[in-house]
């Protein structure tokens, strides 16, 4: 599965990624008509350098969400009290290609569709739910398809996540 | 002259209130016992040898026995004790019980002589805040003997007996129906001690020793705290064990026992294909060791549900088919047949009551001879053609009460649960009546002589209902007036499990009415029209709790779980 997901992702970077990435480099000025250039090709090795980091960023958040390592999350983030806190989510596994848009202010977003396993009890109405309960039962598994939107900053060099946000 | 041939108790098991023994008061008792009794005669296959059993993980016990009922034990290498043993054969298996003597502890003990292989119950009083309850801890080994390699295979808990249900005759006399729909659970039901008006619960363990061979036990936790133990033999029907706790009087009961029986049936299991494993207690999270003893008990009493009769006749707050909870998940849609019609519904207990039905969930009713209309909020769902169940609560009735009817219109039958709130031992403990009758209206000629009737067709199967995604029970029909339910685990085993006291209506073929009280338990009555055609039932909920009073929907998928063939012990004979 990760296997597939992986060679699914590389070859996004190249053609939805890039397509992503064209619209904010363009409007670089340093970049103006200097495609052909060194500065062009630095330019687009520190871009490259910042998708693999955000990339990394957010695989490292997946990985982590529903593991209960509220620590080790927060660290990802630019503002660790704006980390999410979800308790029903168990699993955030990345499902299809990413995109990402890194803007020249130093933020960046990205999208990628995901299956999101969430873990919810169910509602003590009786008897039932409170047994269910002693036997470490009582809870709705659902997996279901969603999108992960996220925003990043860089701060001092390094990226961080400013933003989670589970689409439909 | 006293001509009674069945044994009721004054007070059924859920009700009588065991003595708090205290430890020395077990302790005085033990010592003053003699040894295990059998009304069988006691094998000698151990006199006069030695054994050694050692175990994984517990104690290496090195016994002599010095004749069919005297031994000496050793635990772990310590100092030889002399006590009073029995000891019984079934096929390859003989099986042994003594106390050590100066404690509170014993052994039970499971020899497969094919095998080598063994199994060892410890099992002491004293372990919990209620000092009677038999404690038990299971060690799995083998006979050691010099020179020999020790086994490799161990006996091990089991679903493989999941599932099954025996009737059960004692050399004592006492018969039985124990049913085991569970991995860690039973049902039991006393034949002859109680008169098998009411199934119970009590938490159990399943051990193979090979297809045909298993060890069971349970101690009936909440209860008595009595345990039983005993080694069966699927196919032949058979049984060798013991008994020991203390009983309604506070008499030992320590005793070795044979029996015979009947098996009545085999239920479904819904764990996966090929998952032949037991349902272990989950160790726990930091890694330490189980408790020793440990084990999931049911124990609905201590969760302070109770209230005074003041907090109940105090009660203002209502919930009347508020918002669905998970037990309506997969309720039934909301029926129109009601609405419109006018029609009395007369009951043979001489109770008539009138109704309008002016909107889907909107009603009056009176009583015949009042002149005035009470309004109710009520929802009714059509089972099947022209079998509409509808409820609502009885405002301005002295005990809270509540209608729960079934009304078939293609008959002019009806029969109502009338419910209340409050029973002489729990002031908000819900109580049922069942009362038959007929449907007068318009176009309507109803039966002088028919009515619906109380069933046993339901009684020995067991139906799962879900009622929302990951709500879903399985319903045993223990007696002609008791229900159990028991939870499923994550594997689909079953699991935690309790019962009522609980009644069956034959609505028509395959259509029962039924309610289970949730006597000493949560207090609320359940109501459920079961439709074994469409499989899907609907409901209505009672409970009266701190959060007031509560009627509510229920609804669920079924599928059929099996049947047990037991209907027939609770009939009458001559």
């Amino acid at each position: 599965m990760n296997g597939v997901n992986n060679r699914g992702t590389r070859r996004s970077f190249f053609g939805h990624a890039g397509a992503a990435l064209a619209a904010p480099l363009a409007a670089t000025a340093a970049f103006a008509g200097e495609h052909d250039g060194a500065s062009y090709i630095l330019g687009r090795l520190a871009a490259l350098e910042d998708v693999n980091a955000i990339r990394a960023l957010q695989r490292r958040y997946t990985r982590l969400v529903g593991t209960g390592k509220r620590e080790k999350i927060a660290a990802l983030f630019a503002d660790p009290a704006r980390t999410p806190v979800d308790e029903h989510v168990r699993s955030l596994v990345l499902n299809g290609d990413d995109t990402f848009a890194i803007a020249t202010d130093g933020t960046a977003t990205g999208r990628v569709p995901c299956i999101v396993t969430t873990v919810t009890p169910i509602e003590s109405c009786g008897t039932l739910v409170e047994m269910a309960r002693l036997q470490g039962e009582g809870f709705v598994t659902r997996s279901e398809c969603r999108t992960l939107a996220t925003t990043f900053v860089k701060r001092d060099g390094a990226w961080r996540i400013d933003h989670v946000e589970l689409g439909s | 002259m006293n001509v009674q041939t069945i044994a009721y108790p004054k007070e059924q098991m859920h009700r009588f209130v065991y003595t708090k023994l205290t430890s020395d008061q077990i302790a005085a008792k033990l010592a003053a016992a003699a040894g295990p009794r059998s009304a069988s005669p006691l094998s000698d296959v151990f006199a006069g040898q030695s054994l050694q059993i050692v175990t994984d993980n517990g104690p290496t016990l090195r016994y002599r026995f010095t004749g069919n009922d005297r031994l000496s034990v050793a635990e772990n290498g310590g100092a030889a004790v002399n006590g009073r043993y029995a000891a019984l054969t079934l096929g390859e298996v003989a099986f042994f019980t003594h106390l050590v003597p100066g404690t509170q502890r014993g052994y039970n003990v499971v020899v497969d002589r094919a095998s080598g292989l063994a199994t060892v119950f410890e099992v002491w009083f004293s372990g919990f805040s209620d000092n009677r309850e038999v404690q038990r801890e299971i060690y799995f080994g083998y006979v050691a003997e010099t020179g020999k390699t020790p086994p490799e295979a161990r006996h091990a808990l089991t679903n493989r007996i999941e599932g099954k249900g025996f009737y059960w005759r004692q050399d004592t006399g006492v018969e039985t129906l124990e049913l085991y729909p569970s991995t860690f659970y039973s049902n039991f039901v006393e034949l002859s001690r109680l008169g098998g008006e009411l199934g119970f619960c009590a938490p159990s363990d399943y051990v193979k020793i090979n297809d045909d061979l298993y060890v069971y036990s349970r101690v009936e936790c909440e209860f008595s705290g009595v345990m039983t133990f005993y080694v069966l033999d699927v196919n032949r029907a058979e049984q060798i064990g013991m008994r020991l706790g203390f009983d309604s009087g506070d008499a030992l009961e320590y005793y070795a026992f044979t029996g015979r029986g009947e098996w009545v049936g085999q239920l479904a299991q819904f764990e996966r294909f090929g998952d032949v494993a037991a349902t272990p207690m989950p160790a726990p999270a930091n890694g330490a060791p189980l408790a020793k003893g440990a084990r999931r008990v049911y124990r609905p009493m201590r969760n302070n549900w109770t209230m005074s009769k003041a907090e109940v006749a105090a009660l203002t707050e209502k919930n009347v088919f508020g918002p669905p909870s998970p037990m309506a998940g997969n309720k039934s849609p909301i029926s129109e047949l009601l609405v419109g019609k006018e029609l009395t519904l007369r009951f043979d207990n001489g109770v008539a009551v009138d109704y309008r039905f002016d909107e889907v969930q909107r009603l009056r009713w009176r009583h015949a001879g009042e002149n005035t209309w009470h309004e109710e909020r009520y929802e009714s769902w059509e089972s099947a053609p022209g079998v509409v169940m509808f409820g609502h609560l009885v405002t301005g009735a002295p005990s809270h009460d509540c209608y729960k009817l079934v009304a078939d219109f293609e008959h002019a039958l009806v029969t109502c649960i009338h419910g209340t709130i409050g029973s002489e031992y729990i002031a908000n403990e819900a109580q049922a009546d069942t009362w038959f009758g007929v449907i007068e209206m318009e176009g309507l000629t109803p039966p002088k002589y028919r009515r619906h009737h109380f069933s046993d067709e339901l009684v020995g199967r067991a139906v799962t209902w879900n009622y929302s995604p990951g709500l879903t029970s399985m319903h045993l029909y223990t007696t002609p007036h008791s229900l159990s339910w028991i939870i499923f685990g994550e594997s689909g085993a079953g699991g935690m499990e309790w019962s009522g006291p609980a009644s069956y209506v034959k609505i028509r073929d395959e259509l029962y009415l039924a309610y289970w009280l949730e006597e000493a338990c949560n207090g609320t009555l359940g109501t459920i029209l079961v439709n074994l055609r469409t499989m899907h039932d609907c409901g209505i909920g009672y409970h009266c709790g701190r959060d007031g009073l509560r009627l509510s929907a229920m609804g669920a998928h079924a599928r059929h779980a099996g049947r047990f063939d037991i209907a027939k012990y609770y009939r009458l004979k001559a």
